[in-house]
């Protein structure tokens, strides 16, 4: 699952550009896949077939990782860019920053900005450009994407930090679990897909093609159980089985066949209720005539910054309960 | 067809009221104007206009270019014991840009006036402030309530008076210029000869959330779609360089991202190239912001690559859009360059 | 007592905060059943059910109304028994003091909203925006025991039953949306055995209060050629903006004009109630409905729809106040309008014929 970690953790994969990660993925899950497609929006759905053909899984992560997309390059040779998907502007400061085509930079506040007024608008790219041209010849135009460098650091036992486990971590489950999962019970489409963090775009799509009975979202919540009373999930207490979110109120007969599986395997688990966010659940539960939806949720800290932290814990059991959901059915 | 007559026809097309929910009169005039080009065509039950026109050749996927029919207006939510018209508005209009306009009813012509205390009786923190458009009212020349119902039913839409003219240098100016431009090129399209077999689709309702759009591309299922488009240009006095999204005279627009979609990286440089090579004047937008059907063609159904050509409009959803022809012109000149090649899509 | 208000007090008995749908589902199946020659239950927790012309090329006309209730879901289980709860749909937080609960757990107990004694309150304070995290719900029973029964993501709605302020005005909780439930099922016995030439099919739409996706999936799968949908408008009160004077209980239900419903339905529907006397009050909606009209309008290739409301007081809370005469005119108006449609919107059920795609 490491290696998984570290060779999808490395991948440039902004909203709107996610082929490198998804030719990654490919290549990974070929040896497994009965069938994989590319729809237009760049979704990769990867197939193993399953006992029974009359039934369709899905299971969703996403590969999009959010950033920041050039949006004019000044005299000056500075890049201004806008964000892509929700920026966390203090997180984001002071960050090295890589573009679609390997060019570095830095992401620093506009000059004389206060702490207190830093928002995502006020960040602009330093690539040591002295004026526009020498920035145009770096290949930065309006249009271009970049994200913050790649880094993957383990904490002590088994915590590791990295950008973009949102929802890096997802991919690798739903890959780790499509790797080693023995026959699936039904038809199982591991869907890896694009545009999620700028509104859940790409599983819509996918979702009306597969047209499956059952999904399953795989993402990260909020574990931010530092100083707070009541967090939502608390990281190392087991797969979250997510019962609503802000875009989604789950199907109640995914959620107890969740719970029944895992207390079945002894797969440890905790139930998400979160006020705020939206996933991939959303989109799929209401594709074309709709599924029983719902969505493991692997805990996660300081989520949309460069050092979401999370616990390898949470990850096997995520991978547990995956794997005895496409193992065992849903139905 | 030449630019003069182009002109003309968009003239036409600005002048016919047609909110969200209402197209049924400028959806009659596009058919008037396609009815002799032998394409054939289909309204859906929510009045999208469905047009296929065969090419020379076929082509392995299916393409679509769409505009939309409707523009923004006004909805009569009450009558007052004053005879005075409670109304909304049809899609996002900025209150700014009606308070003190005049109206035209869509069922009967009928000009109405967006009253507003006169400068000498407001109070001095009224000074300056919109009031909300909720708190508008139409003026249509009655006095009571009975007298007002008798003319206008709760329901019934306005837009802002026809008032299509040419403006300075080679602009135009005109209500409705969003999204009647892209209609027109569409027009000009299905009457011509074309390389490619080529669907197109004048939608309903976009302003309000691109209700058309979805629908068409559920019936139809395109795997690319092409839209034309009006766009918010900021190339006002004051505005800081920067910061303008686009600007007139600087030809299409190409979109990258807006607040909808993420455009199709591969079509985007194809357009790119292509613009490049027919030497027409092209610009990106640079903000993210706005957006348009694309969104709707993108994610709906099993999704298609889309691509978003547009023209650069000051004071869209206004009374008074400015547009340039020769912008205008280039939108037109771009999207027939590129139905002539064939697409490299992945 | 008025068979309407009998049909809208059975199903407002159900439980069904949204997202909990499913719990209600049986009885609705039992309750419904006869209405229909075919019924399915839907994965997004939907009722669907469909009463067969004897003509099998017949076009379909969809009647929907939602079966889920407000309501709330539980954040967290605390000490002495005491749950803490985020809302499910929007809900005024001034009417929960007190407010009475059902807990949907291992099995349902009740539960009553605490609320601050005095001496805890600082000065002024009941004057003060409350929120909902200020508020928790009582069970009385100890944790340890109520961990057993409740668990994070436990859905809680009102408690409180459905009764009748004098002949004509009743009050319930979750009249939004079971009233119209009422309304359509009404129109449907006013048909009786009556063959009106068209198939018709009844949602009763889960998830409006989240999203509209009950109705979304549940109309795809029907696939009508049009559709009538009901739900709840406000009803003017004292201190309302003008416009909603618009919408008076008691004065007939409410149809809209929106650019998100078909104007040719609407105009339509409104010449069919003046000549069947049914009294209407039409509404303009400029913008999004807040009804699952849209949700039903754009799915497939597009279904024209036509928008009917029943005018309601205190929406959102236990005590949702309605006009039987209202929703009683809703229902002649869908009967009225399910006996001329086959023949009035000839041009809508052309199902099956060439098309140029």
């Amino acid at each position: 699952m490491l290696t998984l970690i570290r060779q999808f953790t490395s991948a440039f994969s902004v909203s709107g550009w996610e082929r490198p990660l998804a030719e990654q993925i490919r290549k990974t899950l070929a040896p497994v896949a009965d069938e994989i497609t590319t729809d237009p929006l760049g979704n990769l759905l990867v197939l193993r077939k399953g006992k029974d053909a009359s039934r369709k899984l899905m299971i969703a992560s996403h590969m999009d990782e959010i950033g920041f997309v050039v949006t004019a390059v000044d005299d000056a040779g500075f890049v201004h860019v806008s964000n892509v998907g929700g920026i966390h502007a203090v997180a984001s400061a002071f960050q090295r920053v890589r573009f679609r085509n390997g060019t570095n930079g830095v992401i620093v506040p506009e000059s004389g900005t206060k702490p207190a007024d830093l928002t995502a608008k006020k960040l602009v790219v330093d690539v040591g450009a002295s004026d526009r041209r020498s920035a145009e010849r770096r290949g930065i135009r309006v249009g271009e994407l970049c994200a913050v460098v790649p880094m993957l650091q383990r904490l002590s036992g088994t915590r590791y930090a990295a950008k973009a486990f949102d929802d890096r971590i997802g991919c690798v489950v739903s890959a780790y679990t499509a790797l080693h999962a023995g026959t699936p019970a039904c038809d199982t489409y591991f869907c890896f897909t694009v545009q999620e963090e700028v509104g859940c775009r790409g599983a819509l799509p996918a979702a009306f093609r597969i047209a499956p009975d059952c999904a399953i979202a795989l993402d990260v919540t909020p574990a931010d159980d530092c100083g707070v009373k009541q967090p939502v999930t608390r990281l190392g207490a087991g797969a979250a089985i997510k019962v609503k979110d802000a875009s989604v109120l789950c199907a109640p007969v995914v959620v107890d066949r969740m719970t029944e599986l895992a207390k079945a395997r002894k797969i440890p688990y905790q139930y998400e209720v979160l006020t705020a966010g939206g996933t991939d659940t959303s989109a799929m539960q209401m594709a074309g005539a709709g599924c029983a939806a719902g969505c493991i949720s692997i805990p996660t800290r300081y989520i949309h910054s460069p050092v979401e932290t999370v616990d390898l814990r949470d990850l096997r059991a995520c991978a547990d309960l995956l794997t005895a959901c496409v193992e065992e059915g849903m139905a | 067809m030449e630019p003069q007559a182009f002109f003309e026809k968009l003239k036409a097309y600005c002048a016919v009221p047609g909110p969200s929910g209402m197209e049924d009169a400028i959806r009659e005039r596009i058919l008037a104007d396609i009815r002799p080009s032998g394409a054939t065509y289909e309204v859906d039950p929510l009045g999208n206009l469905l047009v296929f026109k065969r090419g020379r050749e076929r082509r392995p996927y299916k393409l679509v270019v769409a505009a939309h029919m409707d523009e923004v207006g006004f909805l009569v939510t009450a009558v007052t014991d004053e005879g005075l018209l409670c109304f909304d508005a049809v899609g996002g209009v900025d209150r700014r840009v009606v308070s003190g306009r005049r109206v035209q009813f869509c069922k009967d012509g009928r000009t109405g006036v967006v009253a507003s205390k006169s400068i000498h009786i407001q109070t001095p923190d009224e000074f300056g402030k919109c009031e909300p458009i909720a708190d508008m009212r139409i003026d249509i020349g009655e006095t009571d309530r009975e007298g007002a119902q008798a003319l206008v039913h709760i329901g019934d839409c306005a837009v802002f008076r026809p008032n299509y003219a040419e403006f300075g240098e080679g602009l135009i100016k005109s209500k409705a210029i969003d999204d009647r431009f892209g209609c027109a090129v569409l027009t000009d399209l299905i009457n011509s000869d074309l390389a490619y077999d080529t669907y197109f689709a004048f939608d309903t309702c976009e302003e309000i959330g691109c209700d058309g759009a979805k629908e068409v591309c559920h019936r139809l299922r395109p795997d690319v779609a092409v839209i034309l488009e009006s766009t918010t240009a900021g190339d006002v006095c004051d505005a800081p360089e920067g910061a303008r999204a686009c600007e007139l005279r600087k030809g299409a627009v190409l979109s990258h991202m807006d607040g909808g979609t993420v455009y199709d990286k591969d079509l985007l440089a194809f357009a790119l190239k292509t613009a490049e090579e027919e030497k027409i004047p092209c610009q990106l937008k640079n903000i993210v912001a706005g957006g348009n059907e694309a969104r709707a063609y993108q994610t709906g159904g099993t999704g298609a690559h889309v691509l978003a050509i547009s023209a650069p409009t000051r004071y869209l959803h206004s009374a008074c859009c400015v547009a340039a022809k020769e912008d205008l012109l280039a939108v037109g000149r771009l999207t027939r360059a590129i139905l002539e090649r064939s697409l490299p899509l992945c | 007592m008025e068979r309407i208000y009998e049909l809208a007090k059975q199903l407002t008995a159900l439980p069904g905060v949204s997202g909990d749908e499913q719990r209600a589902l049986g009885r609705v199946q039992e309750l419904l059943g006869g209405y229909f020659d075919e019924t399915f239950l839907t994965p997004v927790s939907s009722f669907l059910g469909i009463r067969r012309s004897k003509n099998p090329s017949a076009g379909t006309v969809l009647l929907d109304a939602h079966l889920d209730t407000v309501g709330f879901i539980v954040t967290a289980v605390c000490d002495g028994g005491f749950l803490k709860v985020a809302p499910i749909g929007r809900i005024a937080e001034k009417n929960l003091s007190a407010a009475e609960v059902w807990i949907y757990g291992e099995k349902t107990i009740p539960g009553v909203f605490a609320a601050k004694p005095p001496h805890l309150q600082s000065p002024g304070e009941s004057e003060k925006k409350m929120s909902l995290s200020d508020f928790a719900i009582d069970t009385g029973y100890t944790r340890e025991t109520l961990e057993t029964l409740v668990r994070v993501g436990t859905y809680v709605g009102f408690k409180a039953e459905a009764e009748l302020l004098n002949d004509h005005i009743a009050v319930s909780p979750s009249f939004d949306d079971r009233l119209c439930a009422a309304a359509h099922l009404r129109a449907l016995e006013l048909l009786g055995d009556e063959d009106v030439g068209l198939h018709i099919a009844f949602q009763f739409s889960a998830r409006e209060e989240q999203g509209y996706k009950g109705a979304m999936t549940t109309a795809y799968r029907a696939d009508p050629d049009m559709a009538i949908v009901m739900d709840v408008g406000h009803a003017y009160v004292p201190g309302a903006p003008e416009k909603r004077k618009t919408a008076v209980a008691g004065k007939g239900c409410l149809l809209s004009y929106a650019p998100q419903t078909s104007r040719r339905l609407t105009v339509w529907a409104e010449r069919v109630a003046e000549e069947e006397g049914i009294p209407v009050q039409p509404i303009a909606e400029p913008g999004r409905t807040g009804t699952n009209s849209n949700a039903v309008q754009t799915t497939r290739g597009g279904i024209p729809v036509c928008l009917l409301s029943v005018p309601l007081k205190n929406m959102h809370t236990a005590n949702e106040v309605a006009d039987l005469r209202d929703a009683r005119a809703a229902a002649d108006l869908v009967a009225a309008l399910l006996r001329r449609a086959a023949k009035e919107q000839e041009g809508l059920f052309r199902h099956g014929t060439a098309s140029l795609l």
